[in-house]
């Protein structure tokens, strides 16, 4: 005896419908006894359930429950809803299908089967735009040693949607970027000032090599017309040396209201017990340094924060065992509520492994957003700082100026944009992975410049 | 070790400075002090270990804090 596999919708109503469906979903003796109801006058056709499905209840579009659907797309949870009809999974001997499909008050469909596509990754890293894409496919895992292969900043270059905004004739232009690192090779990139102390290394004059450099040729990723002001740290970078350079920036801004916005790709690796260190940076918020930031933030002046590279999958080497993992590696300046923690992302949307995680030491839901780090910026072939294809840009040292040029990008078009309205509008305009809201690897998920700069725009922010 | 000092505004040369150099520490004197907030600033200085205890009880003094080591991530 053929049996075919068929859908079979009955009508059957139900007031809690979505309750009644998850008891089926716990338990398959519910399951079960939900499919016999449903099927209770349908003896005569020999229909077998099959089990490999719940019963499914359906909601006939003339009843008001569709009209309450529209209320799901709130972050509330909804009342429970009345369906009209249940589908059960079920097959039923050939001989008696037509039988069947003339019955009063049921519905026969197929029950196809259904073929998984090609792995979308066959056509990866493909020169084309379409291809590029296609390297987006959101998967949401975790990319560690040895990672993949870094990539063309064309490809990122797309995948921000960064050519949205440049086709509307912004490309950071007018914009001036604080880099607080290293310093930058003013020979190679668009350094047009800074600060540093008399006889210490000046402004620009970083060798190509530097971190700073790196940070410089990630900015421009987005904004490739946006300028740069160099402020290396002095010798040891520690936090006084910072205090003095956010100090600069913000005796510039009170001059001339430059930079924009700053970047800032450095932190601490490790977390002193608190009893003994109350005042250290990670764990004081009000330790000076923390204060000058947010007057700068105050200022008008965004300030792009790195999350850390002390994540719990393959932490950097330099990593203290007290500042790896969830909870214990965003900590500092780069935890502050004021400023935008940016974590690293591969061109898969894959988290890197290293990327530090939340809940920040100081604000909770940090990072706020990820971007893209392993790409061939500064260095890789052809690029300024030259090196095969394992030299890549990397580390979120990489992925905060790449959010950072996204920012400078936003503001080229929208010069009055706040510190808070870009955080904001990158977070709406991130493309999230995972599961829906904030996580602590990613944050509210990678940014976009094409969404974020839509949505401003709609808004009418910042003009 | 190297601390951040916070202090009311005032000028290192009013004895501040003099002070800080009693208590161990050593500062560039030709560095100005980077103001913070309306009325205080931050003087840097290379000091002992139990700085923060040596001028807990000074008035000049509101704040010791460390200027620990960054690491480009």
């Amino acid at each position: 005896m053929t049996k075919v596999s068929i859908l079979l919708e009955v009508e059957q109503s139900n007031d809690s419908a979505f309750e009644m469906h998850a008891a089926a979903v716990a338990s398959e003796t519910e399951a079960l006894r939900q499919s016999e109801q449903a099927l209770s006058d349908l003896a005569e056709f020999g229909i077998e359930i099959t089990g490999d499905v719940e019963p499914v209840p359906m909601f006939s579009t003339k009843t008001e429950a569709h009209l309450e659907f529209g209320a799901f797309a709130s972050a509330d949870t909804n009342p429970d809803a009345a369906s009209d009809t249940m589908v059960v999974a079920c097959e039923v001997p050939s001989s008696k299908l037509e039988a069947l499909r003339a019955r009063p008050g049921t519905k026969v469909w197929p029950n196809s089967r259904l073929t998984l596509l090609d792995d979308p990754q066959a056509t990866a890293l493909g020169p084309d735009d379409d291809a590029v894409i296609d390297l987006a496919d959101s998967r949401g895992g975790i990319d560690c040693r040895p990672f993949r292969p870094a990539v063309e900043i064309e490809v990122l270059r797309t995948l921000l949607g960064a050519r949205r905004v440049w086709e509307d004739g912004y490309r950071g232009q007018n914009v001036v970027v604080g880099i607080i690192d290293e310093g930058v090779n003013g020979d190679t990139y668009p350094v047009l000032g800074g600060f540093a102390k008399q006889g210490a290394q000046q402004p620009g004059q970083a060798p190509i090599s530097s971190h700073g450099s790196m940070c410089a040729a990630d900015i421009l990723v987005a904004a490739p017309a946006a300028k740069l002001y160099d402020y290396p740290f002095l010798g040891i970078p520690n936090s006084g040396g910072a205090l003095r350079m956010f100090q600069a920036v913000l005796d510039q801004r009170r001059i001339d209201g430059t930079p924009h916005l700053t970047n800032n790709s450095y932190g601490f690796v490790g977390v002193p017990p608190q009893a003994s260190f109350p005042n250290h940076e990670v764990h004081d918020i009000d330790h000076p340094l923390h204060r000058k930031i947010r007057e700068v933030v105050a200022s008008g002046a965004a300030a792009f924060f790195a999350a850390g590279n002390c994540g719990a999958q393959c932490p950097s080497a330099a990593c203290h065992s007290s500042g790896i993992g969830p909870g214990q590696s965003i900590h500092a300046s780069n935890a502050l509520l004021e400023v935008i923690t940016v974590a690293a992302a591969n061109s898969r949307h894959e988290r890197i492994g290293y990327s530090s995680q939340g809940p920040g030491m100081f604000e909770p839901q940090k990072p706020d957003v990820a971007s893209f780090s392993h790409f061939f910026g500064n260095s890789g072939p052809g690029r300024p700082a030259g090196g095969g294809v394992n030299s890549f840009d990397n580390g979120t040292s990489a992925a905060t100026p790449v959010a950072a040029g996204v920012g400078a990008l936003l503001l080229s078009a929208m010069p009055g944009l706040t510190p808070d309205q870009i955080k904001t509008s990158l977070i709406q305009g991130a493309i999230n992975i995972g599961a829906p809201g904030w996580d602590a690897g990613l944050g509210h998920g990678v940014v976009n410049a094409a969404a974020s700069y839509d949505i401003l725009r709609r808004q009418g922010a910042g003009v | 070790m190297k601390w951040l000092i916070t202090t009311q505004k005032c000028d290192l040369s009013e004895g501040l400075a003099d002070l800080l150099a009693a208590e161990g520490c050593r500062l560039d004197r030709d560095e100005p002090p980077i103001p913070l907030g309306e009325d205080e600033q931050v003087i840097e200085v290379e000091g002992p270990v139990d700085l923060p205890d040596r001028l807990a009880h000074n008035a000049l003094i509101l704040k010791v804090s460390p200027s620990s080591d960054l690491t480009l991530y």
